[in-house]
């Protein structure tokens, strides 16, 4: 398997996948990068056959050719969604674009024999914060008490019960601000006066806001954990990356313990957790991306560039 | 308790405004056949300097967490919006 290629399946200006290419470049591992939306236009081929033997085939790109069955690892880093781009009209262009998901994507999903970083429907499912805190629950970590409910009554109760409370939305979400410019919404407290009736009009997910002196990130690459901690004094460090300080740590046992279970639970090879850091040293349960960003941690970049050419590179945990 | 007299969700009101004085560069963007990696260039054409641009999807990047020029990598800012998970 020495010439099987490692997969990296992105879109071309992810920058965080470049280190890691460039790394696998150097060691002599062949590297293919593929952006499976590129099948719907002119810059990448496929041809699979299915029968009695399994799956046999292959994928072309402007500059790579890479048999279905060779493959040593694939990357699932941040595709570009498969999107109309010939013009057609609807319906066509739905139907265009739902047979590229299934076809396309499930012949990249079947590929057989390799390692999976992570594997696109592992993502899917550890995408969901209800499962992830289910999850989490069960693999020992300390988890805050979360309510998600489209019912005031049960939001108000829950925001005077476990005062203080925050607001997140289960998804990150890009949306319209009042003023018409793009916004988002951050992480941020509820008092049970703010609600109303419209919490009726889709899932909210309430949270009791844990008394933290700071955040950790912990970044999985298969065996290996990254633990930084994140000091800013912000409820939603994402507001401001600009106030924030990073600080390599060790992971305690215990948490490192959960986080294997976790990882092994949802059947991932990489993780982005977040945890709450407590006064008395308590890691209390966030979430965890399956596929979060990392490279922006300059204290962590190279450390997790090189476990993963190296993860890619063995092609096995 | 009918949705259709609550069409807009509360959550909605938690939405902040992007940063607009942040600025959003778009470089252009190549594959280098042999490494794999990406090759940046600013507007005019000029290769950009490895690590000098700012990075990820810029489609629906806020910008108040988006990378600035100079800044080089995705911060932790973006979910199954900006990509594909299937």
């Amino acid at each position: 398997m020495t010439d099987a290629p490692v997969l990296v399946v992105t879109s071309v200006d992810d920058a965080t996948a470049d280190p890691v290419a460039q790394r696998l470049f150097e060691r002599g591992v062949p590297v293919a990068r593929l952006d499976p939306a590129d099948f719907l236009g002119a810059e990448a081929r496929m041809s699979a056959r299915f029968g009695s033997h399994g799956m046999s085939g292959r994928i072309r790109t402007a500059s790579r050719e890479v048999e279905l069955c060779g493959v040593r690892a694939v990357w699932w880093r941040r595709p570009t969604p498969y999107r109309e781009r010939a013009g057609r009209p609807e319906p066509i262009a739905r139907f265009a674009v739902n047979e590229a998901g299934i076809g396309f994507g499930g012949v990249l999903a079947a590929l057989p024999d390799c390692l999976w970083v992570n594997h696109p429907w592992r993502n899917h499912a550890a995408e969901h914060k209800p499962a992830q805190l289910v999850t989490a629950a069960a693999c020992g970590f300390t988890v805050p008490e979360t309510l998600v409910t489209n019912e005031v009554d049960e939001a108000r109760a829950f925001a005077d019960g476990y005062a203080p409370v925050v607001y997140k939305p289960l998804r990150h979400a890009v949306l319209p601000a009042a003023d018409g410019r793009a916004g988002m919404i951050w992480v941020g407290p509820v008092v049970s006066a703010s609600l109303d009736d419209s919490v009726a009009g889709t899932a909210h997910m309430f949270q009791a806001q844990v008394d933290k002196v700071a955040d950790v990130r912990v970044t999985v690459v298969g065996r290996w954990l990254f633990a930084v901690r994140i000091d800013g004094g912000l409820l939603d460090w994402r507001a401001d990356y600009d106030a924030l300080a990073y600080t390599r740590i060790g992971c305690p046992a215990e948490v490192e313990a959960a986080i294997h279970r976790y990882m092994a639970g949802f059947g991932l090879m990489f993780g982005a957790f977040d945890f709450a850091l407590t006064a008395a040293g308590a890691w209390v349960f966030l979430e965890c991306n399956p596929n979060g960003q990392w490279a922006w941690i300059a204290e962590q970049e190279d450390a997790v560039a090189d476990a993963l050419a190296d993860l890619l590179e063995k092609g096995r945990i | 308790m009918s949705v259709a007299t609550h069409p807009v969700p509360w959550g909605v009101t938690r939405v902040t405004a992007f940063d607009p004085s942040a600025p959003v560069d778009v470089p252009h963007v190549e594959l280098d056949p042999v490494s794999q990696t990406g090759r940046y260039f600013d507007p005019a054409g000029r290769p950009i300097e490895a690590g000098r641009h700012g990075s990820g999807k810029v489609t629906s990047r806020p910008t108040k967490t988006a990378a600035p020029g100079g800044d080089k990598r995705a911060r932790d800012d973006d979910s199954t919006l900006d990509y594909a998970s299937d």
